[in-house]
C-alpha cells in the first residue's frame, strides 16, 4: 500500500499520510512526496490516519517542508494526532516541520 | 629607612589586572578547544595552563608581599588548584573550566575592592573559594576516577549533553534514532535539537540514509553510563559525546560576581605607555631643544643678513611642534584590544545562560584609538554584542529550521579609514524585522502611518528613544537601557552608529570613531567678525547660493533646494545674534553638513580655511550651548566656538532660527564679548 494519498482540488493538493510509516516505506514516499512538490496549489498534509512512524519517514518529511519552503510553496497541516507531534518533539524536528512557529 | 610599599601598589593592581585578563582569554582557549571535539576532558596544553599557573603565582606573591590578605589567600586556593592540573594530578573539564573562569571574577572583584577601597560581595567570593577547596579534595579525575565521579552525579541531578551523530547506514541496520531518543526521556527532561544541515538536496537525498544529528541536553539524576547504555546497540553506526554541563549554581554565582565588578569603577586615569613611544617623545623634545637653542643664537646676533636663516629656524620649529604634538597624542593611544578582551567572555557567559551556540570573531583589535575614547566606547560595544547575541543570533532549532549551521558568528571588526576608526558589529542571525519595527513606530505615534521608508531608515528608527520591539523584556539586553543611550554615548565622542540589516542573513552595526577626542580636524568659517570651526568629517560640500534655490514655505524655515532635496537653511549670524557681513543670502557661502544620514545648509560668510585645533571643553570653563560643542584657541589668541554639528541640524529640521539664549554674564578669561560669539582672550 502507498503510504500517502494524494488527491488534487482546484485550489489544494491534499496528502494523506498512511496509518504506518516506515524505513521500508521511505523510499517511495519520498518519490510520491517528489511529485507533490511539483504542485501548483498549497498542500495540505492530512496526518489524522498515522499511528506509528519513524525517524527515516520523518526525515524525509523534514526534506519535504524544507525544499517546499525554498521553492515558495506553501505547506500546512490538517490535522496533526498527537502521536506525529510527539515524534517531531523528540527529534527536535518541530520547526522544520513547521508545527512551531 | 623603610620603604613606603604604596608607590608600587598602582603597578601591582595594573599587573594583576592584566594577568587576570590573561588567564581568561587562556581559559576560553582551553574550552574553545574543547568544543571543536566535543569531549567533556579537555586537552590541556601544557602552555596554556602554564600561562595560567603564572598568573595566579604573581597575584599571590604580590598581594602577601602588599599586604592584601584576602586576595593572597584566594589566590593560594587558585594556584593549588592550578598546580593539581598543571603536573597532571587532576584533569581540566568544562565544569572546572567554568569554575576557574568564576575565580578570575572573584580576584578581580577583591583587586578593584583593594584599589578603590569599595566593598564587594565577600559571600559570593567565600562560595566560590568553597567550591575550589572541594575541587582540590577530590580524587584524581581522569578515566579511573570517572565510576566514582558517576555515582556522586547520581545523588543530584545534573545536565548532561549528548550529541549523537548517527551513521548514513543507521537506518539499514534496523535502528531507529527516534526509540534511542523516546528511551533517554525516561532518564529525565530531554531538550533535543536535530542538526539538519548534512540533508542533502531533495534530488540528491537517499531516503534510506540518515543524515540528522542531535545534540540533546538532558536533565536528570542520572549517570554517564546510564546514558551510554540507551545508545549500547548503536554504538558501532554512531558517534557519541556525553558531557556534564556545570551546575546551576556556578551560574548564579558568576553573574553575582561579574555585576560586583561591573558596579565598581576600573578606571584609575593612569596610562601605561610602551617604551619606544616614550622615547620617540625625548628623541623629538631633544631636536625641539636644538632649535631653540639656534633661534636663541640666531636673535641675539641678528642681522637681516640672517633673515633666510631666521625663516629655516621657524620652519624647523614648526616641524618639531607637529612631530611633538604626534608623539604626545601617540602615547594616549591604545589597541582596541583593551575594550575587546571583554567581549570573548560575555559571549561565552550569555551564549550559555540563552542556550545558544555562538562564534565570536575579532579581527583588526590591534587598531589604535585615544584612550578617552576607549574608555567610553566599552558600554555601547558590550550592549551592540548583546543585543545582536539576545535579539539577532536565532536558537539552534531555529537555526537548524532555516538551513544555517548551528553555531551563529558575530564578527568584530575594526580599521581604519580617512582619519576615523570604523568598529563593525556583524551577526549572521534573524536580521531586524522591519515591519514590526515599523508597525511598533506608528503605534508610538513617532511616524505617520502613511510614512513612506526605506528598509535603512526603518532600520534607523531602534535608535529613538524609548523604542523596544522585544514582546518579553529579556534579562540579557531589556535592561531600560535603549539604542537611543547607544546613539548618544558613541555621539558624545564624536562619532556615530548607522545599522543595515537583512531579513533572515543578519544584522551589521557600522560605529565610526574619531581617532581623538583633543584634536580635531575642522574647517574655520567667518560670520560678521567671528570665527567659528565646522567639524571637517561632518561637511559634504559648500556652495554658492542663487536666490531661486531658496524658498521660504508658510510657518517653517528657509528652504534651500539642493539637485533634488531640499534642506533646511540656517543662518548662523541669527542664531549666535551676528552681525552679518551682508544679509544677501548670494554674497555668502552655504555649507552642507550631514550627520546620521540627516542634512542640513549652513550659511556663513566667508570660509577662511582648513585646520588642526586643540579641543577646550565649554562645559568645564562655563556651561553648555545649544549648537556649541566645545571651544578651541587659535593661533592669533582668539577664542573660537565649535560648532555642534548634529545639535545644529536638529535645530535646523525644527525650524529654529531664533537666536541662541544668549548668557547673562561674561565668559571667564575673556572680555569685551559676552555670548558665544568667538571672544578675544584677555
Amino acid at each position: 500500500m502507498d503510504p500517502v494519498h494524494i488527491e488534487h482540488t482546484a485550489d489544494t493538493t491534499h496528502v494523506a499520510l498512511e496509518a504506518a510509516l516506515g524505513i521500508a516505506d521511505a523510499r517511495i514516499l519520498h518519490e510520491k512526496l517528489g511529485a507533490v512538490l511539483a504542485s501548483a496549489t498549497p498542500v495540505v498534509l492530512d496526518g489524522s490516519r498515522v499511528e506509528r512512524l519513524d525517524a527515516a519517514a520523518m526525515q524525509v518529511l523534514a526534506g519535504f517542508f524544507r525544499t517546499a519552503r525554498d521553492r515558495g510553496l506553501a505547506v500546512s497541516w490538517q490535522s496533526l494526532p498527537p502521536g506525529i507531534q510527539q515524534a517531531a518533539h523528540l527529534l527536535g524536528l518541530e520547526f522544520i516541520l513547521e508545527m512551531k512557529s | 629607612m623603610a620603604i613606603d610599599m604604596r608607590q608600587f601598589h598602582q603597578t601591582f593592581f595594573e599587573e594583576s589586572l592584566e594577568g587576570l585578563a590573561g588567564m581568561e582569554t587562556e581559559l576560553l582557549r582551553l574550552e574553545q578547544a574543547a568544543d571543536g571535539d566535543g569531549h567533556e576532558t579537555l586537552a590541556a596544553d601544557p602552555e596554556i595552563l602554564n600561562t595560567i599557573f603564572r598568573a595566579a603565582h604573581s597575584i599571590k606573591g604580590g598581594s602577601s608581599t602588599f599586604g592584601f590578605t584576602e586576595v593572597a589567600a584566594f589566590a593560594h586556593v587558585l594556584e593549588s588548584r592550578l598546580d593539581s592540573l598543571r603536573d597532571g594530578r587532576s584533569q581540566p573539564d568544562r565544569r572546572v573550566v567554568g569554575l576557574l573562569l568564576l575565580s578570575v571574577d572573584c580576584l578581580r572583584s577583591l583587586i578593584i575592592a583593594a584599589r578603590t577601597g569599595k566593598e564587594t560581595n565577600l559571600n559570593a567570593i567565600e562560595a566560590v573559594r568553597l567550591q575550589l577547596e572541594r575541587l582540590e579534595s577530590d580524587a584524581p579525575v581522569a578515566t579511573a576516577k570517572e565510576k566514582k565521579q558517576s555515582s556522586s552525579e547520581a545523588t543530584k541531578t545534573t545536565r548532561w549533553n549528548v550529541r549523537f551523530h548517527p551513521q548514513a547506514r543507521m537506518f539499514h541496520t534496523g535502528n531507529d534514532p527516534l526509540r534511542i531518543l523516546r528511551e533517554l526521556g525516561d532518564l529525565g527532561e530531554l531538550k533535543v535539537t536535530a542538526d539538519t544541515t548534512g540533508l542533502p538536496s531533495w534530488e540528491h537525498m537517499n531516503p534510506e540514509d540518515c543524515y540528522l544529528s542531535w545534540n540533546i541536553e538532558l536533565t536528570g539524576n542520572t549517570t554517564r553510563e546510564a546514558i551510554a547504555e540507551v545508545f549500547n546497540w548503536v554504538m558501532d553506526d554512531c558517534r557519541l559525546d556525553i558531557s556534564q554541563q556545570p551546575a546551576a549554581g556556578t551560574v548564579l554565582s558568576s553573574r553575582t560576581i561579574a555585576e560586583a565588578v561591573a558596579s565598581m569603577d576600573t578606571n584609575a586615569g593612569t596610562l601605561r605607555v610602551n617604551v619606544p613611544k616614550v622615547d620617540a617623545l625625548i628623541n623629538t623634545v631633544g631636536e625641539l631643544v636644538i632649535t631653540q637653542t639656534m633661534l636663541s643664537q640666531l636673535a641675539s646676533n641678528f642681522s637681516f643678513d640672517n633673515i633666510s636663516r631666521l625663516f629655516a629656524g621657524i620652519e624647523q620649529l614648526e616641524r618639531n611642534t607637529r612631530e611633538l604634538q604626534e608623539s604626545v597624542m601617540r602615547i594616549r593611544m591604545l589597541p582596541l584590544s583593551f575594550a575587546f578582551n571583554r567581549l570573548p567572555r560575555l559571549v561565552h557567559d550569555m551564549s550559555q545562560k540563552l542556550d545558544k551556540k555562538v562564534e565570536l570573531v575579532i579581527s583588526g583589535e590591534q587598531t589604535e584609538i585615544d584612550k578617552t575614547v576607549i574608555d567610553r566606547l566599552i558600554d555601547p560595544l558590550l550592549h551592540l554584542v548583546r543585543n545582536s547575541l539576545d535579539h539577532g543570533i536565532e536558537p539552534p532549532a531555529v537555526r537548524s529550521a532555516a538551513g544555517k549551521p548551528l553555531t551563529g558568528t558575530i564578527e568584530l571588526k575594526a580599521y581604519q579609514k580617512s582619519g576615523n576608526v570604523i568598529i563593525e558589529i556583524r551577526d549572521d542571525g534573524r536580521g531586524l524585522h522591519h515591519d514590526r519595527i515599523f508597525a511598533k513606530a506608528v503605534e508610538r505615534g513617532l511616524i505617520p502611518a502613511d510614512a513612506k521608508l526605506t528598509s535603512d531608515e526603518i532600520a534607523e528608527l531602534i535608535f529613538l528613544p524609548g523604542f523596544s520591539t522585544a514582546e518579553v523584556v529579556s534579562d540579557i539586553s531589556g535592561r531600560g537601557v535603549g539604542m537611543d543611550v547607544v546613539r548618544n554615548n558613541i555621539h558624545s565622542l564624536g562619532g556615530n552608529v548607522e545599522i543595515t540589516s537583512r531579513a533572515g542573513q543578519g544584522t551589521c552595526f557600522i560605529v565610526r570613531l574619531p581617532l581623538t577626542l583633543a584634536i580635531l580636524d575642522g574647517l574655520s568659517v567667518q560670520v560678521g567678525t567671528h570665527t567659528y570651526i565646522l567639524p571637517l568629517v561632518s561637511i559634504i560640500e559648500s556652495v554658492r547660493i542663487r536666490p531661486e534655490q531658496v524658498s521660504r514655505p508658510a510657518g517653517g524655515g528657509e528652504l534651500f533646494g539642493l539637485r533634488k532635496e531640499y534642506l533646511p537653511l540656517l543662518r548662523l549670524c541669527d542664531l549666535f545674534g551676528v552681525a552679518p557681513r551682508s544679509a544677501d543670502l548670494t554674497q555668502g557661502l552655504l555649507v552642507i553638513v550631514e550627520t546620521d544620514g540627516k542634512k542640513a545648509g549652513l550659511y556663513v560668510d566667508d570660509l577662511l580655511g582648513q585646520q588642526q585645533v586643540v579641543i577646550k571643553s565649554l562645559e568645564t570653563h562655563y556651561r553648555k550651548v545649544d549648537g556649541i560643542s566645545a571651544a578651541t584657541i587659535l593661533g592669533d589668541g582668539t577664542v573660537a566656538m565649535i560648532l555642534d554639528v548634529a545639535g545644529l541640524i536638529r535645530m535646523a529640521h525644527a525650524g529654529a532660527t531664533r537666536p541662541a539664549e544668549t548668557p547673562s554674564g561674561r565668559m571667564p578669561g575673556v572680555t569685551t564679548h559676552t555670548g558665544v560669539n568667538a571672544p578675544v582672550i584677555n
